[in-house]
Formats: C-alpha cells, structure tokens, sequence
C-alpha cells in the first residue's frame, strides 16, 4: 500500500498502539484501570441503571475521570447475575458494579444463588435512599399507624402495591403486620408504572417505596406522603412523622433500608480500591452530587473499608428473621 | 385551547434547523441500528446511542431520541416484512401478511403502506392527544388488572384463530409460547420455574434469543435444501411509483388504518399497554372484521396497514400517562424518561407545566420524527427490496452472524446462543412440521402479562372470578370475546353445513373448506 500522508499513517499506528496498550493494562490486575465497565442489575431506564449513568455523567463533569464507563445491564433476579458476573471477573480491576441492599436480600432469599455480596470487594456505600409511605391524596389515612388500625379492623382486606415479594417494602411490611396482629395484600407489578395508577385506581390503598417514586405525584397533588421509615424525618416532607413517632416500632428493621454503593470483583487489589475510593471521595463532595441527593431524596452516606464491611454484615444479620417470614416459595 | 397552542410552542422550538437535522440524523441511525437483526428492538436502540444524544442540549437530544424510536420502528418492520425476521415485539404479526406480500413480489407496496398508515397514524394520534388527552386519561387510569387479564384472554384466544391452516397446529405453537414463558422467578411468590437452577434462566428467556431462532436461524436451516444462488422471485419495477401501494391497496387499508390508529391510541395511553399489543389486537380486530378474512395470513396489505397503524399512533398514546400521571406507557418511553433524569428534568406529572420548553417539543418532535422517515423512507424503498435479491449464498452466512451477535448482545450472555441453537432447532422442526412459528412468539410475548394480570385479579377479589363480570369495562371486553368466538363457530357451522349441501359425500370438501379458514 502506498502512503501518501504519513502523518495519517503515524496517527492511526499511535491510535492502534494506544488501543492495543489499553487492553493490556486493563486486562492485567495492577496500575491504574482503564477501559472501565460499569455493572449494574437493572434493564436501560431502570433505577441502578440511571443512578451509574449519573455517576459516570458528574465524574466527567466534574474532571474526576476523563473516558466514559460504559454501563452494562445484567438483570437476572435482582441482583443474582450481576453479583454472578462480578464474581467471574476474578481480580480485575476495571470493572465495578453499582450494588443496592437488594442484592444482600436476593443472595438471601435464593437458597442457592451462585454468589453474594460477601464474594464481592465492596468499595463504597455512597447513597441511602430513605424509605417512605404514600397513599392517594383522597385516603382516609393521615398515618401510617391509622393504615395499621383499619388494618385491624379488616385483615387481609386492605392492599398494598409493590415489586417482586423478596423486596423490602413488603420484608417491611410483613414485619408491621406481624407486630399488629394483623395482615393486608400485597400486589406485585413488574414496573413502577401500574403500581402508581393500582392506587390512583383504587385498586390498592398504599405503597412503601423511595421517595423520587412519588414526589412528583406528591407535588401535583394526586398523592400523599403518611410516614417516613428509619430514625430521621424526610427533608423534603419535614411534616410527615416517623413510623417510630406515630407509635410503631422500628424494632427489628436495620438502621438503613435501601443503600447503594460500589463493588469490585472478589480479588480487586488494595491500590485498585483506593483509586476508585479516591474518585467517588471526590465525587460526593460536589455541588452537582448533593443536588442530585436533594432530588431523589436520598442522603449521601460515603462509608468505605472496614466500616463499609461491618455495615453490609449487620444489615445482612437484621433482614435474616424478616427473610425467614417470606412464604416458603420464595427461597 | 391551551394544549393546542402548548403543542403549537412545541412545533415551533423543535422546527429550528438544528433539531430537523438531529431529528434527521437520528431517524438515519435508529434505521441503520435497527435493520441489524439482534440490535433493533428502539429501546435497547435508544439505549446504546445514549451517551451520544446525552452530549446534546436537552431539548435536542431528545429530539434525536424520537429520531432514532421512529427509526428503529420502522427498521423492525422492514426486516419483518423483507426477511420474515421480527426483531421487535410490535413488528411480529407484520411477518403473517408482510412476508407474505414479499414473497409474491410486493414487498415495496408492503413497506410503503407500512410507513404511510404509520405516518397517518401518528398524525391521528398527534391529534386525539391533543384534543382527547383528558378522555382518554381518565379512561386509562380505570385500565386495572382485571381489565388487562380480558384483553389478553382475547388476544390469546385470537392466536389459535390467526395460526392458519390448522387450529391444532396453532394450539401446539401457543402452548410451547405459554411453556417457554413462564421460565424464570415467578414474581408474586419468588418460585423458580424451569430455571433447573441456571443463573442465565433466573430472569426468563429473551424475545429476541427466540425470535431470531424460531424467525432467522430457523429460516436459514429450512432453505439450505434448496438450490445454491436462488432468491426470492420478484421483478423489479423501473419507477418509484410502482415500488408504492396503488389505489387498490389504499381502497382496502382505509378501514384497517382507522381502526388500528383509535386500538393503538388507547392501548398505549394505559400504562403497561405498549406497542406489541396495540399491533396485535388491532391486526385480530382488523382481520376478524374484514370481508376478505381467508386473504389474511396470504398476503393482505391490509393485514399490515393495521398493526402498524397501532404501532405508530402508540407513540401519541403513550403520551397520555406521561402527560397526566409522569409514568411511562412502555420501554421506549422509559429509556427516554431516563434521559430527561439525566438532563436534570424529573418527569412526572408536573413535567409539562414546570419544563413546557421541554415536554412541548419532545411530543412535537415524535410527530416530525415519523414525517423524517416518510420522507427518507419512501424514496429509499427500491434500495431496501434489493435485499431480496442478495443470494442466499450471501445473506445467509450474514443473517446467521449477526443473529449470534445479537443474541449475545442483548445480555452479554454465551448461554444465550446455546438458547438460541435450541430454539433454531425448533424452528427447523415447526416448519418441517408445517406448524406456524407466529403463535409461539405472540404467546411468548402475551402469556406472561396474561398470567400476571390474572393473578394479579384474583388477589383482589380473593379468588372469586366474578371479579371480571363485576366491573363494567372487564364485563365489556368479555363481552365482546364471548360475541367472537360465538360468531367464529356460528359462521363455521354455515360453511360447513353449506359444503354439505353441496357435495352430500365430500368429506374431502369439507377438510379444504376447515381448511381454507
């Protein structure tokens, strides 16, 4: 072949060398990673799915890292094959895995699921999503607890909306309903959508979820927030009271129902987990961070090494008893 | 009117030179993505050219984004029609008529009516979501389980009518659609069902890894009988005119175009709706109310005008639920709802008073969307038939390629491509067995949405199937399956009675009469 620009030819061997290079290093255990994929455990839209790609989208912004993460979707129940696929990657460093508390609720609640959080390096938490209870504006409940009252006055007749049956809104709920005596439905929906409409509908009369579920239905006034889970009131409805305020005990919940962090492959190298400690340290620190924390309603919470551990191990040991409620199919 | 002139401030913010020419761009990319087979469903589309259009302004990208939907709309239907190769739920009863048109020779009238009821489509849906977006809101928040669970009953029960020659056959194809659909974690309970403990069946099995066995690969393995270098027989026209639908054509689509516009406008304003059942109610409805029903499943152009004006006056329905309750109707609208999310724009109910700059053109620019590809496309019709004319020596080494690339793309999974050979097998033995592959895939696709909704009624009522008579829009569609079936049986007995009559021995007569239907 005859080169007629050299300085073409030499760029585009630069470009190869460069490619060639990159594989190398991202292939092998040590240095710093690049090539980096992003896993996460839910379909394109979905909530892990967004919540990396705003990840990837503030770190470029904010220079914290220069290339984009391609986000990679491995949606098997919930958690199971992202953890299975992580766990597979044997001690490389550039991928991570963006993880919620779900995953230790899945591990649990299969039997025989081929890997855990335990298998994987957790880096860091970085987010807890507090939990909240909403009804249609129209409800005759104010509370959560007159929820729990008229409850008691109908078993098994009230409803209540939500996911897949291992999820923590109805672990949650299978524990308020055991402290009252008492029990209601609990309907699943595969998406957020029909959940919402089931009780515009009237079909269901509440739903335990995040807050970003409901605040925009919350602010056209077409539901209302009646009680907010964990120890602390919500910053965005400073009104609304605590379960533990309206009288019902938090005995037996962990301290954080939903968290989200980031985990590497089982044998990630120390020097690899400080780097990516190193970028999400930074990360959490930015303006475009903490307005995005405001927005969900969720709470920066960075915890890493040692203390990260000691968090997944006590979260796993508190949702052990309410997995155990589950009916017998689910494990 | 304040929607109307809202919609007329969305036209004109999306109507700069910039916008036109992402939209443009984007219609070209969702076709070109699209037309691979394995990569075409829009929203796994719209997914992968995500990061580009997140480069964009907000108002811009997501432009593009109804670029690229449309585009890749457009592109499942193409390869539907030319190749038999559905690559996206709602494109999967254009194989039943368009297939068949292309293998008599007409696959530019089939593709140009595809993308001219479409367009007529979304204006409708343009239009009724501007004027009826409240009537129809509140008509779509009543859409509740038991509602869903009695149209898929219908739609089920349509299979078996749809599945050709014979209903036995057809049954046989449903159940294994049915069966293959329940693989996976049973949402209510958790139970693992038929996932023999495999991580890679924890989440079920993916419609492309079938569809691109039991439609592509099988396909390929069925024809590698026939003679090397054979094609599909069709002479190509000299102009662009005689590539398009005529007044014939045009004379039969009308009443499948309205019909298909009003089905695929309600069924996309209910959320959980979407596309693929919109096409497919409105190609039973279509069919089941033609005068030219032994046609359908022949070659019928309108077998395809409907379905696909369902499929493109979604796009307006679905604007519905985004509008007054901030939820999506479907996938594609999801992945577009994670962009906004993305630009900082929360969607949600307030999503039009609080963001008009950018709610506004996002509906506008779905409309201009399907006038770019009218415009595109149309002339380009010639060019995309000249598949046919590939060698199979050539096309299928290629289809065979990029169906495995597609396969594994979907989730990254080798296991999947095992999947794939297995269902490709099965392909292989349906056709060999004359058993059509179309009910599987439509039962793939309604069984598991059936079953939830099912269920789903039942917890309400606690068990009592008087659920479904109970409220009065389930009662209707009862109604109106119950008047179907009886008027299929009615009508069957007369045909049969009548070829009695007429030949008083003619047993045979009356096979071809059962036949024929």
């Amino acid at each position: 072949m005859h080169v007629r620009k050299p300085v073409t030819a030499v760029l585009g061997l630069a470009l190869v060398a460069g490619a060639v290079a990159g594989c190398h290093v991202g292939a092998a255990s040590g240095g710093t990673p690049v090539n980096i994929q992003f896993v996460v455990d839910t379909g394109p839209g979905g909530g892990s799915d967004v919540f990396a790609r705003e990840l990837v989208k503030m770190a470029q912004q904010a220079k914290l890292i220069d290339d984009n993460w391609p986000v990679i979707s491995k949606p098997q129940g919930g958690g199971l094959g992202a953890m299975a696929y992580m766990a597979g990657r044997g001690s490389k460093t550039n991928v991570v895995a963006a993880f919620t508390s779900k995953w230790v609720v899945s591990g649990m609640a299969t039997g025989d699921a081929p890997a855990t959080l335990d298998d994987l390096t957790p880096i860091a938490e970085l987010a807890e999503e507090q939990q909240v209870v909403a009804v249609p504006s129209n409800s005759p409940y104010r509370t959560f607890a007159e929820f729990v009252a008229d409850a008691k006055r109908k078993p098994g007749r009230l409803v209540q909306v939500g996911g897949a049956s291992s999820s923590v809104d109805n672990l949650v709920a299978l524990k308020y309903e055991k402290d009252a005596g008492t029990t209601w439905k609990y309907l699943s929906f595969a998406d957020g959508g029909p959940r919402i409409t089931a009780l515009l509908r009237g079909d269901a009369q509440m739903m335990i979820g995040a807050e970003s579920d409901f605040s925009e239905q919350v602010a056209a006034h077409q539901m209302k927030i009646i009680g907010v889970l964990g120890s602390h009131r919500s910053l965005t409805y400073p009104d609304v009271a605590t379960l533990t305020e309206q009288g019902l005990s938090a005995d037996g919940l962990p301290q954080q129902l939903q968290f989200r962090g980031i985990a590497g492959p089982p044998g990630m190298s120390k020097q690899a987990v400080d780097y990516y400690v190193g970028i999400f340290a930074k990360l959490v620190k930015t303006p475009a961070w903490a307005a995005y924390m405001r927005s969900e309603g969720n709470a920066t919470r960075f915890i890493t090494g040692e203390a990260l551990k000691k968090q997944i191990a006590t979260f796993t040991e508190t949702m052990k008893p309410l997995v155990a409620r589950l009916p017998q199919g689910s494990k | 009117m304040s929607v109307f002139s809202n919609l007329l401030d969305g036209f004109a913010s999306a109507l700069t030179p910039m916008n036109l020419l992402w939209v443009i761009i984007g219609a070209i990319l969702g076709t070109m993505i699209g037309i691979l087979p394995g990569l075409g469903n829009p929203a796994a589309t719209l997914a992968v050219l995500l990061p580009l259009t997140l480069q964009l302004p907000a108002t811009t990208g997501l432009i593009t984004m109804a670029g690229i939907y449309h585009g890749a709309k457009f592109a499942g239907a193409t390869t539907a029609i030319l190749l038999n190769i559905p690559t996206e739920t709602s494109s999967v009863v254009l194989c039943y008529d368009g297939h068949e048109l292309a293998k008599q020779g007409r696959a530019g009238p089939a593709m140009g009516m595809s993308a001219i009821s479409g367009f007529i489509a979304s204006t409708v849906g343009v239009i009724a979501l501007t004027f009826a977006a409240p009537a129809a809101a509140a008509v779509a928040v009543k859409f509740g389980p038991p509602e869903f669970a009695m149209l898929m009953l219908f739609g089920l029960l349509l299979v078996v009518t749809m599945a050709g020659k014979s209903p036995v056959k057809g049954l046989i194809s449903m159940v294994a659609g049915l069966l293959v659909a329940t693989v996976g974690v049973d949402l209510f309970t958790g139970t693992q069902r038929y996932t023999f403990g495999s991580i890679d069946l924890y989440d079920g099995i993916e419609f492309l890894t079938l569809t691109l066995g039991l439609f592509a690969v099988g396909e390929v393995l069925v024809n590698l009988q026939r003679k090397r270098g054979a094609t599909i027989s069709f002479v190509a026209p000299k102009r662009l005119r005689d590539y398009l639908p005529n007044r014939e054509d045009f004379r039969r689509s009308r009443v499948a175009i309205a019909l298909g516009s009003v089905i695929g406008f309600f069924v996309g304003a209910v959320p959980g709706g979407g596309s693929t059942i919109g096409s497919f109610v409105s190609y039973a409805l279509v069919k089941n109310t033609s005068r030219r029903k032994h046609l359908f499943g022949k070659g019928a152009i309108e077998g395809v005008a409907g379905p696909e004006a369902a499929n493109n006056s979604e796009s307006g329905g679905a604007m519905i639920p985004l509008l007054s309750l901030g939820l999506p109707g479907s996938a594609s609208t999801s992945v577009m709802l994670a962009a906004l999310v993305l630009y900082g724009v929360q969607p949600g109910p307030l999503l039009f008073t609080d963001h008009p700059e950018i709610g506004w053109p996002v509906i506008a620019s779905l409309y201009l969307g399907t006038i770019a590809l009218l415009v595109l496309n149309l002339p380009l019709i010639p060019m995309w038939v000249q598949i046919l004319r590939i060698p199979y020596w050539l096309l299928y080494p290629v289809i065979l390629v990029l169906a495995i690339v597609g396969a594994y793309s979907v989730r990254g999974s080798m296991f999947d491509i095992w999947l794939l050979l297995g269902f490709s097998a099965l392909g292989y033995v349906f056709r060999k067995l004359d058993i059509p592959s179309a009910p599987m895939l439509m039962a793939f696709v309604l069984g598991p949405q059936a079953e939830l909704t099912l269920r789903q009624s039942l917890t309400l009522s606690d068990d009592s199937p008087l659920i479904f008579v109970q409220r009065p829009v389930s009662a209707a569609i009862l109604g109106v399956t119950v008047a179907v079936v009886l008027f299929a049986v009615v009508s069957r007995q007369r045909k049969r009675r009548a070829a009695l009559a007429l030949a008083a021995p003619g047993a045979e007569l009356v096979t071809v009469s059962e036949g024929e239907r």
